[in-house]
């Protein structure tokens, strides 16, 4: 009896001859979503034969059709333990055919730019882009390398993401985002996100950065704002040498990402606040059974409810206050005036250029120490 | 089997699932979500996964495919209250952080248009 190979993923997929998809209800064509790969996941059954008793029906592709129902198992793909007519994926990946047989690939070499040429690449598994990524574009994965530079895109990476170019944002866009360590060489006007440790190794310049525990730079950390609960060490220069035309704030003692949702949740309620004044003034003397009037209704039970939100995350942050203590801004380089820094509830501001300091807090108040590392003796 | 109740909020739909999301109706839940996703004006997708009481590896698979071609129209999918046993497959795979979550009413309310 022959037997029709069913494939649960498309088998003539080509990455190297994508074609832009239509961007729903929206009548445009989308560059930057191209469906560079096919994800799969362990488990996932990938194709299955099936006995026919027809091989001359129209439909199907006699190409897939076999006299012995020998299964094309690849690279990280099994037969089905529940069932031996049944290629299943081995590992999270991508799956394609290669030599005949159907395969998964753990790790995505993007072995160019990330641009109009690849779209979007939204990845379960890691990612090496040996190329720049291009702005505009975003890159999405488990543990991502990118080998060139960032030019205001997004790269969000479950695990780690290192970066060996630099990334420089442009018109308010640019974002590294990483679920553990973020790495890179340098950071200009960018949003950088780590619920690990951040390392620069030259510069950080007017960006946005929350570390869930510690910030390291090297070289310079100019402007911007800071939010860290841990360590931020400095290396040589701390804020702008040239005067306070942009303030350059560290934020510690409260969980960043904690402070990020309480940031954004500020910036909805005030939105809505204003979005009610619109709708009570159409709402008039209407009453509440109206369109108007139960949309006024809706819009104020959401507003109490995203100020209930805002109270608990607030409780939330106070019981984290203990952390505060533990928070340190060290700089055995130097430290200019306009850099402000808070730890807790305490706020300090640098007047007068201070160099090889240490902020910490004492007794409810930032106090500076020199030397900024104090090295214990043999 | 799953069950798919689709529930239009504006720009936003909250795909309520229940049953068992499996190999057997991965390609039908996929069909319809895709469906869904070419509704004009759609922005978010949301699905409730508070009745499903077993999903496997293809039925992931299939809710990767979906989101795949989600942001291809320049939409998302969301995942909203899923169980214990949905957020122990995500980290059984290391896909944790892969979809964005919603735990709670709250949560799909704060998404939901004024």
């Amino acid at each position: 009896m022959p037997y029709l190979l069913y494939h649960h993923f498309d088998p003539t997929f080509d990455h190297q001859n994508l074609k832009p998809g239509l961007a729903v209800g929206k009548g445009k064509v989308d560059h930057y979503n191209l469906g560079y790969v096919q994800n799969v996941v362990k488990g996932q059954v990938l194709a299955e034969f099936i006995p026919i008793d027809d091989t001359d029906d129209p439909v199907i592709d006699r190409n897939h059709i076999f006299e012995e129902p020998l299964l094309p198992v690849g690279p990280n793909c099994k037969v089905d333990p529940d069932s031996p007519l049944r290629v299943v994926a081995d590992a999270n990946g991508y799956v394609f055919y290669n030599d005949g047989l159907i395969t998964v690939k753990r790790m995505l070499n993007v072995r160019r730019d990330v641009d109009f040429h690849t779209g979007n690449i939204f990845f379960v598994s890691d990612i090496a882009v040996h190329g720049d990524v291009r702005a505009g574009f975003e890159v999405q994965g488990n543990n991502i390398l990118v080998k060139g530079i960032i030019e205001g895109a997004t790269v969000r990476a479950r695990g780690s993401l290192a970066v060996e170019g630099g990334a420089r944002g442009s018109g308010g866009s640019g974002l590294l985002d990483a679920g553990d360590t973020l790495r890179v060489p340098f950071a200009e006007s960018m949003e950088l996100r780590a619920h690990g440790n951040i390392l620069i190794e030259k510069f950080c310049l007017h960006s946005l950065v929350y570390a869930a525990t510690n910030l390291v730079v090297k070289n310079r950390l100019q402007g911007g704002t800071v939010h860290c609960n841990g360590l931020v060490y400095v290396e040589t220069h701390l804020g702008n040498p040239k005067g306070t035309p942009t303030a350059t704030r560290i934020n510690m003692g409260y969980d960043p990402f904690t402070m990020r949702k309480l940031d954004r949740l500020e910036q909805h309620i005030r939105e809505l606040q204003d979005s009610l004044t619109h709708i009570a003034g159409i709402a008039g003397n209407l009453g509440s059974d109206s369109a108007p009037g139960k949309r006024l209704d809706n819009a104020r039970k959401k507003l109490n409810r995203l100020i209930r939100q805002r109270e608990a995350l607030w409780a939330a942050l106070t019981e984290d206050e203990a952390r505060a203590a533990l928070c340190r801004v060290v700089v055995p380089g130097t430290v200019y005036p306009g850099v402000e820094i808070s730890i807790g509830k305490a706020f300090f501001e640098v007047e007068h250029e201070m160099n090889n300091v240490s902020f910490s807090l004492a007794d409810g108040s930032i106090v500076a120490t020199s030397p900024a590392i104090i090295k214990k003796k043999a | 089997m799953a069950a798919i109740d689709l529930q239009h909020h504006g720009n936003v739909i909250v795909a309520v699932l229940s049953g068992e999301l499996t190999l057997a109706n991965a390609q039908h839940l996929r069909g319809e979500l895709e469906e869904a996703l070419s509704t004009q004006g759609v922005t978010d997708v949301a699905l409730d996964l508070a009745g499903v009481t077993y999903l496997d590896s293809s039925g992931l698979g299939s809710l990767i495919a979906v989101s795949t071609r989600a942001r291809a129209s320049g939409c998302r999918i969301l995942l909203y209250r899923p169980s214990k046993e949905v957020h122990k497959l995500l980290d059984a795979a290391q896909l944790s952080g892969l979809f964005p979550l919603l735990e709670d009413e709250d949560d799909l309310l704060t998404l939901l248009p004024d």
